[in-house]
């Protein structure tokens, strides 16, 4: 009976000393990762927003991590998710590091459809998580949310009565004072806005084009004016405001006046 | 009392042993200072697990050193199987989340606990029979 006893003795002993090894070796190992992030790389086309974000992910550690995985979702205050995003790497070996590069894409034609995005300011939320598996047992994740603020570019966008002067004896002068302010810390909105003037019979009497450059967080204050034809004119009708820029198209906005 | 003198402060220095090698090993755990929830079952495994040195070191050579012995392997077999269940480990600090799912190792460490178990059962039916061999021997002798 000694002898199995024994035997039994020293498995117990070895197998503690090689789970407590294990254990300390795990968690000095932890402290050995660096999760570092690179300067985030801004890419656009016609439809896309992209923005690359370079993890880089030093594994010094004694230990493999395998199923890297990162994954980012943002959603705007009523949840709708506006972007998702996931990087994946199968293997981290041990003394080695790993270069991830996260996309996130933004379909801005898509954020831009969304009516209160252009005018009023919201916040979205990011949802980031990361999961990975710690020397292929110990399955460990990271979730993180932070709110991102929305300003919206066309914030406060005010159409005013507008204005008539004399001009000849067949046409009057309009000028129609519009005023927004872009709160976007984002991006300039740069582009045209149309204006479109009919009278009560749905005749267009005129319309006028001008540019705006506005950068982030500045106003928009100017007057747009256009000629229409006195005979034409009538006491109630419509101002139709159309906004086209590089990011987005809105219109028309329909303004009766009179 | 001559006997149970230095056994008491054989079964003090290993307690103490035990104690200092808890303390290297807990240093290691420092980053993860956040576990405060977890403490208080880490703590309650040391004093238990202190204790059951103690008491075994101060029972050696009687019946009892085995029975606490095994005592000590049902109650970690008993405590990892609890801790198991709650073996994902989740930190909430502020608006982030940090889970650890210890699981698997938490299995290892019942396993272990049972092979403890099961040794100290051994031990413990050994001592019983050799205690009975010595007692028979002693029967026959006068015969």
């Amino acid at each position: 009976m000694n002898v199995p006893i024994r035997a039994l003795s020293w498995a117990t002993r070895f197998f503690w000393i090689m789970v407590l090894a294990f254990a300390v070796t795990c968690a000095y190992s932890v402290t050995l990762v660096r999760v570092n992030f690179g300067e985030p790389i801004l890419t656009s086309t016609e439809e896309d927003f992209t923005v690359t974000l370079p993890i880089i992910f030093d594994n010094k550690g004694y230990y493999n991590i395998a199923d890297f995985n990162v994954t980012t979702l943002i959603v705007d205050y009523e949840n709708r998710q506006i972007s998702k995003a996931a990087a994946y790497i199968a293997q981290i070996p041990p003394q080695n590091n790993a270069i991830i590069f996260h996309n996130v894409s933004f379909n801005v034609n898509e954020i831009m459809t969304r009516v209160d995005y252009l005018f009023d300011d919201s916040n979205f939320t990011l949802y980031g998580s990361i999961y990975l598996n710690y020397a292929n047992l110990i399955p460990f994740g990271f979730e993180a949310n932070a709110t991102i603020p929305w300003g919206a570019p066309l914030f406060n966008f005010t159409t005013d009565m507008p204005e008539y002067s004399a001009y000849n004896t067949t046409h009057l002068g309009v000028n129609v004072p519009i005023s927004f302010q872009n709160h976007s810390p984002y991006f300039t909105v740069t582009g045209t806005i149309r204006i479109e003037i009919f009278n009560d019979r749905n005749q267009l009497m005129g319309e006028d084009t001008a540019s705006i450059d506005v950068p982030s967080n500045a106003d928009y204050d100017n007057e747009i004016g256009m000629l229409v034809n006195a005979g034409m004119l009538t006491e109630r009708g419509q101002i139709r405001v159309y906004v086209e820029t590089e990011m987005f198209d809105y219109g028309p906005m329909v303004i009766n006046y009179g | 009392m001559r006997i149970m003198i230095p056994r008491f402060f054989k079964a003090l220095f290993k307690t103490a042993i035990t104690y200092l090698l808890y303390v290297v090993f807990s240093s290691f755990l420092i980053p993860f200072e956040g576990f405060y929830d977890y403490q208080a079952l880490f703590t309650a495994l040391i004093v238990l697990f202190l204790f059951f040195v103690f008491v075994i070191e101060l029972a050696h050579g009687t019946v009892f050193q085995h029975i606490f012995s095994i005592a000590n392997s049902l109650m970690m077999v008993l405590y990892f199987s609890y801790v198991l269940n709650t073996g994902i480990i989740n930190v909430n600090i502020e608006q982030t989340n940090l889970m650890v799912d210890l699981r698997f190792f938490l299995a290892i460490l019942v396993l272990g606990s049972m092979l403890g178990f099961a040794k100290n059962m051994l031990k413990l039916l050994n001592w019983m029979n050799e205690r009975e061999e010595q007692w028979l021997r002693y029967q026959i002798k006068p015969l």
